[in-house]
């Protein structure tokens, strides 16, 4: 009888599901006692169940252990074949669900990578008992330790009725705040951590779901509940996409905002155990890595996939389902990166994830690979969405709409994707390497088999910091056209914005040598990247100066939106100033890695790209969803968040100059034995904690205000604000397509731009004329419109 | 005479020494010029032309939706705040250069501390007004290593106790290594790394620099100390080759105060990453 293809694969999975249910779940050899399964299926190398016969014992637990005090063990068991004369004796496997094991001696050794499992050596294997040391958490809760010894006859065959195993188990407890006989447990930040994400999903699907519903109450069935649904997981629409990555954004932005505040209670206080230092680094790692690739990406993507289309004229982004691959890949992404942290094993490298500790198998954590393979799906889901939009943007723009005509905000997402599509890759070939040396064993990053350590930096950084540009020109582009509307003026400068944006993307790929200033640099090349460094801020003062000039003579309507942008420009401009003490090599030396650059770079990416992103919430919002939202609201949001912002991350500078490093889960106050930070530091610590988390809260006005605006708000116009590009001129929301319509393979009645400067209409200039070359190389000196 | 801006912050502004207290003032005195230009323009403009919602406006620019709007600009405002940032910009650069090779060093480099010191010389480390730091007849060498997590220190050659004596502290009920060198000195600290990438902070000095694992700093040989150590005939300690050729960092350590501080790691390097401390004394 032939079998179909169903059965042969039922029957194969069954035949491989039978081989691993067979196959011996744990290794038993003689340089130690491992494998994944030995805590929930025992030792079952050796035979199928334990054996009473073996007793296995711990000495010198305490009765209470004290936090991070070292205690001496030792494990030892009796019983079963092994007796004097044998060639082996046994072995053994202890875990610990926390603490840090130390062999003593050359019979034991750290088992698979972990500082909380312990085995024996080869010379150990000829003993029934070992000694070791246990360091206990700085935290107070139960630690459980499950212990596994093997008696064996010492013939060399694991399997069989001879040799014999058994299991203990022990709970031991922390002196650590006791009250009366209850010891409390303490809390596990990464459970408190699992349960937010989890609430927050809840509340997201929540209110999805109200929304569905209250768009149609009368309708409202699980029948028409699962089209609708389906459809948003399957859509290639522009909007819709641009929808899902701005949730996605602003979910992400969420989630890395708790992991600051988990950092924030850490340290509000000097040596506070809140976290312990593990907890802390994987928190300060994911919070960098989710905030910039995770919150500020997605967001940017999310404004660009609604907006670029719209303000072009086209119907779609180029490729659409493409696009919906680029997004779909990111919760893969997310997922990855977040498995190591559930596993208690997250990524402990900092975003930055400098070489050789990101390879480091010993100490670093097992979470490493999953960050480096989920950022690798990023890069991928990156790449792609640059050439969307790269072309995109070169050959769907409307009849009319030559390069120098394109409202700003486009070009700031143009320029961005050509920062990302060309810096990108050097991170992914980077990311591959990291992989490979942590999961095949190659030596990219080995320095004992030659590998080097600089070349991740160089890597690294050749990306790093043009994507510092890349989250926030994007936000350039937002406040151009936020002020320029505002101001019911056109933007000032409209050419020398384009020139600073375009000189911004260039200088980016020449400068990142200023983050490895402390690395070894030849002094020649130190002063090169200075000087290049400090060039930035020519263009970026253009832009600066060009806004506050759009405002001359103009008549400035205070819209939310409005005092955003004003506010940006407070904070960018201040993050600006302070950038510039980083270039001068010789202030960079003492300020490095302290926490003035913390509060620079979050005036600039917070005070940048984040308000940035708040201006363009409140000004594109009617557009997105055809309703207004309140402007009390909105301004009591800005006025919270911009005090409690500032409240936060001022202060910070101070204490960089004092000499508070980043990324210490501790700092040190004076005393009389030696000097670090005065007693102040400490009162700034607290008040930067409680501002933190009054800026976290005030940020739920603003969904409050999304939330309720959507059910509540008044309809929104097509050109709520006078504003001149194309996406006014649509509905608001607008349909789908989103311009004209498409009959027998032809788009008709897709919008033209007119000019108001008759001398440049269909005339490109010059450098149109090479970028048009650059972009669309097939083309002639004609500019490309679909 | 030095003088520093903000008092306020003082004399706990641990991270800028002397050394670089003009360039600091400078650098905030151009920082409240630029932000004070900015901001008083902002709040002016934000101020004086603000106007209502359904106020009757001039549309000067002839803003009309799927118009791309008339250009409004100034060819002559625009070259002025391209250029003039510019030249400010050079003139940064050119005071930032000055004062690196006093504390920031590559092994060969003249920080103006002269030659090595012979066994038992003094640096006599002074203050030079006209150069605007400090400068020394000769300066003494000692090594540094980091590990996952603490610190090595040796001597070298430094073998009078008086001039550098390595010893441990306990630092928030911790045990740590200690140095401890004596005032008006001028040291120069070759450094390596025992596993990853490390960066000692002298936070007092201001002082920090990446150390990079190397195969130096391995133990190729087995003696259970870093190959860039070899032990001399009379005990004492020796790197193995020149600075160069092993590859060490280098930072220049002026010990100008009477003070206690902590050395701190500063390139994130795991776990223990916040408590690889080290205690430097400083004593008259």
């Amino acid at each position: 009888m032939k079998m179909n293809n169903s059965s042969r694969a039922i029957a194969a999975l069954a035949v491989m599901a039978g081989v691993l249910l067979l196959a011996p779940l744990v290794s038993s050899l003689p340089t130690g006692i491992g494998g994944s399964s030995i805590q929930t299926a025992g030792c079952n190398c050796h035979n199928g169940v334990s054996d009473s016969s073996v007793v296995a014992d711990i000495q010198g637990f305490p009765e209470q252990y004290n936090a991070s005090e070292t205690y001496s063990l030792s494990v030892s068991f009796t019983g079963g074949p092994a007796q004097a004369g044998n060639a082996n004796l046994g072995g053994f496997n202890l875990w610990a669900s926390d603490g840090v094991f130390s062999p003593t001696d050359g019979l034991t050794q750290l088992w698979g990578g972990s500082v909380t499992e312990i085995a024996h050596t080869e010379a150990g294997n000829d003993y029934t008992s070992w000694a070791l040391d246990w360091t206990a958490p700085e935290s107070g809760k139960d630690v459980d330790f499950i212990l596994h010894v093997n008696s064996v006859n010492g013939d060399g065959v694991q399997t069989g009725q001879i040799d014999q195993w058994n299991r203990a188990d022990y709970t031991l407890q922390s002196s650590f705040g006791v009250i009366g006989d209850v010891i409390p447990e303490a809390p596990e930040p990464f459970v408190v951590l699992a349960t937010l994400i989890l609430i927050t999903l809840a509340l997201v699907a929540i209110t999805i779901l109200y929304g569905f519903y209250r768009s149609d109450p009368d309708g409202f069935s699980w029948e028409t509940f699962s089209p609708w649904i389906a459809d948003w997981l399957t859509t290639t629409d522009h909007k819709k996409i641009g929808t899902l990555y701005f949730l996605a954004g602003l979910f992400f932005l969420g989630i890395g905002g708790i992991m600051a505040l988990f950092i924030r209670v850490q340290l509000a206080t000097p040596g506070n155990d809140f976290l312990t230092q593990d907890q802390y680094n994987q928190f300060f790692t994911l919070h960098g890595t989710t905030m910039i690739f995770l919150a500020a990406m997605p967001l940017i993507n999310g404004f660009a996939n609604w907006m670029v289309p719209l303000q072009i004229g086209a119907p779609d982004l180029a490729m659409p389902r493409l696009n919906a691959m680029s997004f779909w890949l990111q919760p893969v992404g997310a997922l990855l990166i977040f498995t190591g942290v559930f596993s208690g094993q997250g990524a402990d490298t900092g975003w930055t994830g400098y070489a050789p500790y990101v390879v480091d198998m010993v100490n670093g954590h097992d979470g490493n690979t999953f960050w480096a393979a989920g950022q690798i799906m990023l890069v991928a889901s990156s790449t792609l969405t640059g050439v969307n939009f790269l072309t995109t943007i070169a050959v769907m723009r409307a009849e009319g709409m030559g390069w120098m005509q394109m409202p700003l905000f486009t070009w700031s997402i143009l320029v961005a994707n050509l920062m990302l599509f060309l810096s990108i890759p050097a991170f992914g070939v980077g990311l591959i390497q990291v992989y490979l040396d942590r999961v095949v064993g190659t030596a990219f990053y080995d320095v004992g088999a030659g590998g080097d350590p600089l070349l991740w930096s160089h890597l690294f950084w050749y990306f790093g910091h043009p994507e510092v540009y890349v989250v926030i020109v994007p936000a350039f582009g937002v406040i151009s056209e936020v002020l320029a509307t505002s101001s019911r003026r056109s933007i000032f400068g409209y050419r020398s914005m384009v020139f600073a944006m375009a000189g911004i993307g260039v200088v980016a790929f020449i400068v990142y040598g200023h983050h490895m200033f402390t690395s070894g640099m030849s002094p020649v090349l130190r002063f090169v990247t200075m000087v290049t460094t400090m060039l930035v801020a020519v263009p970026t003062g253009i832009k600066i100066f060009n806004w506050l000039k759009t405002m001359h003579g103009g008549s400035l309507v205070y819209r939310t939106h409005t005092l955003w942008a004003l506010g940006f420009l407070v904070t960018f401009t201040l993050g600006g100033i302070s950038g510039m003490f980083f270039p001068s090599i010789a202030m960079d030396t003492h300020l490095h890695e302290s926490y003035f650059v913390v509060a620079h770079f979050h005036y600039v990416l917070v005070g940048g790209t984040v308000f940035g992103f708040f201006a363009a919430i409140y000004y594109w919002y009617p557009k997105m969803t055809g309703r207004m939202m309140d402007e009390r609201l909105g301004t009591l949001h800005f006025l919270t968040a911009f005090i409690s912002y500032n409240g936060v991350f001022w202060p910070m500078h101070r204490l960089g100059v004092w000499g508070m490093a980043r990324r210490h889960h501790t700092y040190f106050i004076s005393t009389d034995d030696f000097s670090n930070l005065p007693p102040e530091a400490a009162d700034w610590n607290l008040f930067i904690s409680v501002s933190a988390f009054l800026f976290f809260l005030s940020n739920f006005i603003m969904v409050a205000n999304m939330v309720i605006s959507y059910l509540r708000g008044s309809e929104a116009p097509a050109d709520p604000w006078g504003g001149w590009s194309f996406e006014w001129m649509t509905a608001s929301p607008p349909p789908t397509p989103s311009f004209g319509r498409y009959e027998d393979g032809v788009w008709y009645d897709l919008p033209k731009l007119r000019d108001a400067n008759e001398h440049v209409t269909s005339e490109p200039g010059r450098f149109a004329r090479w970028f048009n070359r650059l972009m669309v190389p097939d083309d002639g000196n004609e500019e490309v419109t679909h | 005479m030095r003088v520093r801006l903000f008092p306020s912050l003082g004399d706990r502004m641990a991270g800028i020494t002397p050394l670089f207290d003009n360039l600091w003032n400078e650098y905030i005195i151009w920082s409240f010029l630029v932000g004070g230009f900015t901001f008083i323009w902002l709040y002016h403009h934000s101020l004086w032309y603000k106007s209502e919602e359904g106020e009757d406006w001039d549309n000067k620019d002839g803003i009309e939706v799927g118009v791309f709007p008339k250009h409004y600009d100034n060819f002559t405002l625009e070259i002025a705040w391209t250029v003039l940032p510019f030249f400010l910009i050079v003139y940064l650069a050119l005071i930032s250069w000055g004062p690196l090779d006093a504390i920031w060093s590559s092994a060969e480099a003249d920080g103006g501390y002269g030659d090595q010191c012979a066994s038992g010389e003094l640096s006599n480390m002074t203050w030079s007004e006209s150069e605007g730091r400090y400068v020394a007849e000769c300066y003494h060498i000692i090594y540094v290593e980091a590990y996952q997590w603490g610190w090595n220190f040796d001597c070298l050659e430094v073998t009078v106790p008086d001039l550098c004596e390595v010893g441990t502290a306990v630092i928030d009920g911790t045990p740590a290594a200690s140095l401890t060198l004596k005032q008006g000195e001028v040291y120069l600290a070759a450094m390596g790394s025992a596993d990853v990438t490390h960066a000692p902070w002298f936070v007092s000095w201001g002082v920090k620099e990446d150390v990079l694992y190397s195969q130096g700093s391995m133990d190729l040989n087995g003696d259970g100390l870093s190959d860039n150590l070899a032990l001399t005939e009379n005990g004492d300690y020796a790197l193995s080759g020149s600075i160069g050729e092993l590859g060490l960092m280098t930072v220049w350590l002026p010990a100008d105060n009477v003070e206690n501080f902590l050395l701190l790691c500063t390139e994130y390097c795991g776990d223990n990453h916040a408590y690889m401390l080290a205690q430097i004394n400083v004593h008259a």
